[in-house]
């Protein structure tokens, strides 16, 4: 038997670690392009953000990832299966956290899970472990026999969020699964997705928000018109040039020295400079004033 | 304040005018169905006033001499009339499938010819269409004089004074006048000629808005009845005593329940149309959360799991139809408690028939569901075709009072098909299979499963093309 050459041994074990693996992927909408050549890899274990502005192609690639749309042209392997024609083996071993609060109102949140639990194949006692831990995981034990229909906000994205993680899936997809919940249920859901991400699931997740993908990704994917600008870790894409020109650059002073005075001698030897305290954002300030108790309470529905 | 409400009805305007759906009901259906209503009450819309309300009867001659041809292309001759010579007529009103029949029997023209009184001629009539019914016995009654009078005078004289209830004694001095009076009789047939033209055209006319009811009013008749019999108070009038007098038997074809409680025609098509009408209505728009599923995500959560895939479908299918199955069982319990219908004496026929109809209703629900594209697009849509359906399919009105062209057009829709299955078993009391004295509702049961299968199809075909890869 011939020895395998190393650089074919360090290719395939590259590409074994991939969980997603994109090349060229195209979807037009009719006249409307979505997503135009994207290349990308995801790999085991990694908590990737997918950021971009409205309209980038960040939803249009998600659901071709996750069985729901066919691409019109490139390659797509998620977990080694090809999303267009392995898509019931596929789902097993995915979960989506859809934008929509994708719900029954009209049914109880022990009724959701246990519906979607036993779509994704679950049955008996492991089902009904499953569905208490989506409860335990959202908050909602003591609402379990409520309607979703008078859950809060917050509530409902914490329902939506474990419904899709019944089936413990090794690779999550969430599509801006905090969107219109208070800081409290916000703060509630990066927790269960770090947790989620601790016990070694593979993360995809799209947000507006930078401070989210700051928090929960270890790298990130900047998309724009159906196309990948940039990709790298926080630190990586701070030091792009691109980036660096379009920021400006920082002077570090000693702890304890008058930024004012040396901002003056700055501006006296003809060079631009202003002071900027790093102030905590309004978020951090709401978190710390409010504390981090959930407010499920306030929002109950007399019977 | 006044300019604030202006303001407001500025806004109000241009939110109703960008609505097609509100524009649909507001301006297009009052059109329609205005439209349909007209043409079935015989107005000239298409061409449907003057071709409108031909009624079915069917002639067997066994006589088959030259005097019975000669009634038979007299009967031919009656515009009003759509007559078809052949055998078995009784069976043919029975399933309900002529409004009547004329029996002419063996013996008939010999009689006519040697001057003696021929037989009665039988004619059959079915209850359920009681407003045909009256118009063919005007449009027979002076073609039947002609054809027979000439043999009838001594017999219709005996008849006369037997009605009449005169003493035996003077029986025979009447007889007498009255014979001497036969030529006044013919002038007054005549008469009756002349007006029975002009009942049946106002008949005809009537008949839309008195079906409106379903009913053709309340025909409570009684088991094959003799329409020459006497009343409650025991008198028989003129008018109804005429057919017997030109030798003509009328028997109403009701068939008997066996629990021997009266019969309502009304009673019977009105539920008829009920399980048709409202469980489409139903159906379509329980269909509907499909579209809801999928505006709201949900639907998306469900094609992400690994074991809906089609089942989606299938399950809206099964929900569908066990939704249907519980209407029309709480719709005949309250038929038959209340109004008498005879649900239990055909359990099994009316089994076979609720499972095939919620079956197709189901699939044409499905089929709206994954053609349209949003829940409000699919009401009106389904709004107006159901509508339509039900006029010309004949749940509003019989269909055999509509203009020709509307009841052909009525067999396209599944609402004729299953009108038929219903009605034909719970009026006519059909099973599913043909007897010998009745025909079966299996041909209406089989258009309705094909359809149902047809339309169910294209419904998984739209919902692959549409929500799977959409």
């Amino acid at each position: 038997m011939q020895p395998i050459p190393a650089q074919v041994r360090d290719a395939e074990a590259e590409a074994s670690s991939h969980v997603i693996e994109v090349r060229g992927l195209q979807k037009t909408f009719g006249d409307v392009p979505a997503v135009q050549g994207l290349d990308l890899v995801v790999h085991q274990g990694e908590s990737l953000g997918l950021l971009g502005p409205n309209g980038a192609g960040k939803t249009t690639t998600l659901r071709i990832l996750s069985t729901l749309l066919t691409a019109d042209a490139g390659t797509v392997r998620v977990l080694g299966l090809d999303p267009a024609k392995d898509g019931p083996a596929l789902r097993t071993r995915i979960g989506v956290v859809p934008q929509d609060i994708a719900l029954y109102h009209g049914l109880r949140a022990e009724e959701n899970l246990s519906l979607f639990g036993e779509l994704s194949g679950l049955r008996g006692a492991r089902l009904q472990e499953r569905v208490e831990w989506g409860l335990e995981t959202a908050g909602l034990v003591e609402r379990r026999r409520s309607l979703v229909s008078e859950f809060s906000g917050g509530m409902k994205r914490r329902l939506n969020l474990v419904a899709a993680l019944l089936h413990e899936p090794e690779l999550v997809f969430l599509d801006e699964p905090t969107a219109g919940v208070d800081p409290q249920s916000r703060n509630h859901l990066f927790e269960q997705v770090e947790a989620i991400h601790r016990g070694g699931a593979t993360l995809v997740y799209t947000t507006h928000a930078m401070g989210e993908v700051e928090r929960l990704c270890d790298r990130i994917v900047i998309m724009d018109r159906g196309r990948c600008l940039a990709q790298g870790s926080l630190e990586g894409l701070r030091d792009l040039e691109e980036v660096r020109a379009g920021l400006g650059s920082g002077l570090q002073v000693e702890p304890g020295a008058d930024l004012e005075r040396a901002a003056a001698i700055l501006r006296e030897h003809g060079v631009g400079a202003e002071v900027r305290g790093a102030a905590p954002d309004l978020e951090s300030i709401f978190l710390a004033l409010t504390g981090r108790a959930l407010r499920d309470e306030s929002q109950e529905v007399p019977s | 304040m006044i300019q604030t409400a202006l303001t407001l009805l500025r806004k109000d305007l241009r939110l109703f005018a960008r609505d097609r759906t509100a524009l649909f009901f507001l301006l297009v259906l009052p059109i329609g169905l205005g439209a349909i209503m007209g043409t079935a009450m015989g107005g000239g819309m298409m061409g449907g006033g003057s071709k409108a309300r031909k009624i079915a009867i069917a002639v067997e001659d066994l006589d088959r001499t030259p005097r019975s041809q000669e009634l038979v292309e007299a009967v031919r001759s009656i515009k009003e009339l759509r007559v078809e010579v052949t055998a078995d007529v009784r069976r043919l009103v029975a399933d309900g499938d002529r409004a009547g029949g004329l029996v002419i029997p063996a013996g008939y023209g010999e009689a006519l010819s040697s001057g003696g009184a021929p037989p009665d001629l039988v004619l059959y009539r079915d209850p359920a269409k009681q407003i045909a019914s009256q118009v063919m016995v005007f449009q027979l009654s002076p073609v039947l004089f002609q054809q027979t009078a000439k043999g009838l005078g001594s017999r219709m004289m005996g008849r006369v004074t037997e009605l009449m209830d005169l003493p035996e004694a003077s029986r025979g001095a009447i007889t007498e006048e009255l014979m001497g009076s036969y030529l006044r009789v013919e002038d007054i047939m005549e008469g009756v000629e002349a007006a029975a033209a002009e009942d049946a055209a106002e008949a005809g006319t009537e008949a839309g808005t008195e079906a409106g009811t379903q009913a053709e009013r309340d025909d409570d008749a009684p088991p094959v009845t003799s329409a020459t019999e006497p009343d409650a108070t025991g008198e028989v009038g003129i008018m109804e005593a005429l057919p017997g007098l030109m030798g003509l038997q009328i028997e109403d074809l009701s068939p008997p329940r066996a629990d021997g409680l009266p019969r309502s025609a009304g009673a019977s098509h009105a539920f008829s149309a009920m399980a048709v009408m409202m469980l489409l209505f139903n159906l379509v728009a329980f269909a509907g959360t499909l579209l809801e599923e999928r505006a709201e995500g949900t639907l998306d959560r469900l094609r992400l799991t690994p074991q809906a895939g089609r089942a989606v479908l299938l399950g809206k299918l099964l929900v569908t139809m066990l939704l249907a199955i519980v209407q029309l069982v709480v719709l005949f319990t309250f038929g038959a408690l209340a109004f008498k219908v005879p649900v239990l004496e055909h359990l099994p026929a009316l089994a076979a028939a609720s499972l095939t109809w919620a079956f197709a209703a189901s699939a044409l629900g499905l089929l709206f569901a994954t053609a349209c594209r949003t829940r409000k697009q699919m009401e009106g849509l389904s709004t107006l075709v159901i509508l339509v359906m039900s006029a010309v399919g004949g749940a509003w009105f019989p269909r055999e009072i509509l203009p020709e062209w509307f009841q052909t057009a009525g067999l396209v829709t599944p609402v004729a098909w299953a009108m038929d299955a219903f009605h034909g078993i719970l009026w006519y009391g059909k099973g599913v299979l043909s007897t010998p004295e009745l025909g079966g509702v299996m041909v209406p049961l089989v258009v309705l499963g094909s359809g149902g299968a047809v339309m169910l199809a294209a419904a998984f075909a739209l919902y692959q093309r549409r929500f799977e890869s959409a």
